[in-house]
């Protein structure tokens, strides 16, 4: 027992002795550090923050492209290329004034003027001198300067400009969208951010790459329906109407009739979408898209085809017209003279009001608003873009006898450019509505039948009487081609009626007729008082885009007579 | 106590190696990371180019531009309907 107790005693003694020793090593490098620290403190101070401020882990921001936007056929709508901005930290150039002048002659800018914009914000860190240069200019710009650096950015650029800028619309200098289709597909085309940590000294520059956090992810690219062929050609023919005309502006729409995609929007006037100072915002408006406008006898052929659905006339009936005018409730329907006894064809073609007006009256306000409302009058086009107008067709429950008549002739109601489009392909299309797109379509779409296919093939047949001799739009023939359409010379509207020496041109059409290709749609508003018809003024315009349109697809001419069909076979053979 | 020296050594051994380990994991890291960013550089560069490349495409491919060329330079005419010949 007592040994033990004494073994205790030892063992006790020896920790004793270790627990001495322990404490004395811990207060000992205790005591180092705090000395360690004072002295770092006291005497190498300024050396360390030194140090210290010249490594700095950061995580910097790595950008990535945009989508581009491109044509059906790969065309480049819309690219963003990489730029680099130069930026200084004031204080640092001023540093050494020589470099100002170096600066502002390789910038060219005004010297004085850059002295005083450095001065004036001398104490801060970041200032931008210039934006968006090309990268090896910007390279050269800031060559063995102290205090100016490049920061990796992208840039817009549409090589089209004005040709399709309503239909791309454009981004802000920080590559957002904000009109058109860079606004509703932003989501789509936008990059993601990476990010990456890296050494940074005090003036921004890496000095090492630690690692990457995040891959900057490019955007994706968004294919649209346009044909940048048509698109230039339309634009072309639309801008010298316009000028010839001396007309306020001017739209013209063209639809492929089997996928309701848009080959061509073009609007006059037109806006850069690569100068943002020219940008004014009546020149940014898609009015084909936008505004809206009574359509006016362009509507005679959805009233023929509803009447013809409901089976209240037939396609060889006739209906008297004379005196060329007619009074309902008080309010006189005119006719441009006295034409008599037409059949239905002939009120077509020779845009008759009077028939018109007596075709709807015959039929019920319901059945009537029932058949524009499913050819799409008074609802969105599908297309989807920024500010679609939804057009004006109020409920039949509110028509009186009067607003029925005038219906016939489109007015007391209100369509957009592309939803008339829409509505002609209703008959293009023998009878299926479809969605307008702005995107390339892979599939055809299944299409909604709103009108039977006979009455679409009538109607069709009958507007190919308006293109020929004593029609009101013979000036919209194409040579070869099988055309059929409808003029509009429609009066503005402002408050309080009607003006007399205000009008929008139109000219809705198809080809070939016998099987049709293209809707195009053309509004010329407000041309000049000499000449404002729509089948002089539209027309021509219509005919020149959708010639050439059909040349550039390559669609089979329908209008080649046997006769003429022999000889270039009797050239062939020879 | 051999025994526990034994695995005392295997343990240190163990460490020394790990360490080694990280050493060459940590250095190949940094090359890897080195050959990203060349190719990184190299990718950028070639972004450049590709978008200029595009951009030269579309002012040479410009409709207009082509046209104005076919015109009057090479005094190209649009074919009108009574020059086509149809096959079928």
């Amino acid at each position: 027992m007592s040994r033990r107790a004494a073994d205790k005693e030892h063992v006790n003694q020896h920790y004793m002795m270790r627990h001495v020793f322990v404490l004395v090593v811990i207060v000992l490098m205790f005591g180092g550090l705090v000395a360690r620290a004072a002295y770092l403190q006291a005497y190498e101070q300024s050396f360390l923050a030194e140090q210290g401020d010249q490594r700095q882990i950061r995580q910097i921001k790595t950008l990535s492209q945009r989508g581009s936007i491109i044509d059906r056929n790969g065309e480049v709508l819309a690219v963003s290329t990489p730029v680099d901005s130069v930026w200084v930290i004031p204080g640092k150039i001023l540093a050494e004034p020589e470099q100002v002048s170096v600066l502002a002659k390789r910038l060219a800018l005004d010297e004085q003027k850059l002295q005083y914009k450095l001065q004036r914000r001398a104490t801060s860190q970041f200032v931008y001198l210039k934006r968006h240069l090309e990268p090896e200019h910007a390279q050269s710009v800031v060559r063995d300067i102290k205090g100016a650096y490049l920061q990796r950015e992208y840039r817009r650029f549409y090589p089209d400009s004005e040709i399709v800028g309503h239909v791309t619309g454009f981004t802000n200098i920080d590559d957002e969208g904000l009109e058109g289709l860079e606004y509703l597909f932003d989501d789509w085309m936008e990059s993601k951010k990476g990010s990456r940590m890296v050494v940074q000294n005090r003036m921004g520059e890496v000095v090492e790459e630690v690692k990457s956090l995040q891959q900057a992810i490019p955007g994706k690219v968004l294919q649209t329906s346009i044909d940048m062929r048509l698109q230039y050609l339309a634009y072309r023919s639309l801008k010298s109407a316009v000028q010839q005309h001396k007309a306020v502006s001017g739209s013209a729409i063209l639809v492929k009739v089997k996928t309701g995609e848009i080959l061509a929007m073009v609007n006059q006037p037109s806006y850069n979408p690569n100068d943002r100072s020219s940008m004014k915002p009546a020149y940014l408006r898609n009015r084909a898209i936008t505004d809206m406008f009574e359509p006016g006898s362009t509507m005679k052929p959805f009233a023929v085809a509803a009447a013809l659905d409901n089976k209240i006339f037939h396609a060889d009936s006739w209906i008297d017209t004379a005196p060329g005018w007619l009074s309902v409730s008080g309010n006189a329907i005119k006719d441009f003279k006295n034409y008599g006894r037409l059949d239905i064809t002939g009120i077509l073609r020779k845009s008759s009001n009077v028939g018109a007006a007596k075709i709807v009256m015959a039929l019920k306000s319901e059945k009537l608003w029932q058949a524009y409302k499913s050819y799409g009058f008074g609802d969105l086009t599908g297309v989807e873009y920024p500010g679609e107008a939804a057009g004006y067709l109020s409920h039949y429950a509110q028509w009186r006898s009067f607003d029925l008549a005038t219906k016939a002739y489109g007015y007391g109601m209100s369509s957009s450019v592309a939803q008339l489009a829409r509505a002609y392909t209703v008959i293009a299309n023998d009878g299926k509505l479809l969605d307008l797109s702005l995107l390339k379509q892979d599939v055809e779409p299944e299409g909604k039948q709103v009108m039977t296919v006979k009455t679409a093939q009538t109607v069709r047949t009958m507007l190919e009487s308006v293109i020929k001799p004593g029609g009101t739009a013979q000036k919209a023939a194409i040579r070869g081609y099988k055309v059929a359409g409808k003029t509009g010379t429609v009066k503005k509207s402002q408050r309080g009626g009607y003006t007399e020496d205000r009008y929008i041109a139109v000219f809705a059409g198809m080809a070939p007729a016998s099987n049709p290709e293209l809707v195009l749609v053309v509004t010329v508003n407000e041309p000049n008082k000499d000449v404002y018809y729509g089948g002089a003024v539209a027309a021509p315009v219509f005919a020149d885009i959708m010639q050439n349109a059909l040349r550039v697809l390559n669609v089979m001419p329908d209008d080649i007579s046997v006769q003429q069909a022999s000889v270039v076979q009797a050239g062939v053979d020879t | 106590m051999s025994q526990r020296f034994v695995l005392l050594a295997i343990l240190f051994v163990l460490v020394f190696i790990s360490a080694i380990a990280v050493v060459y994991v940590k250095q190949q890291s940094r090359d890897l990371y080195t050959q990203i960013r060349v190719l990184q550089k190299q990718q950028d560069a070639l972004t450049i180019n590709w978008s200029r490349l595009q951009l030269q495409h579309s002012t040479l491919t410009n409709a207009a531009y082509v046209e104005a060329i076919a015109r009057e330079k090479l005094s190209m005419q649009t074919v009108s309907h009574p020059q086509y010949v149809v096959l079928k």
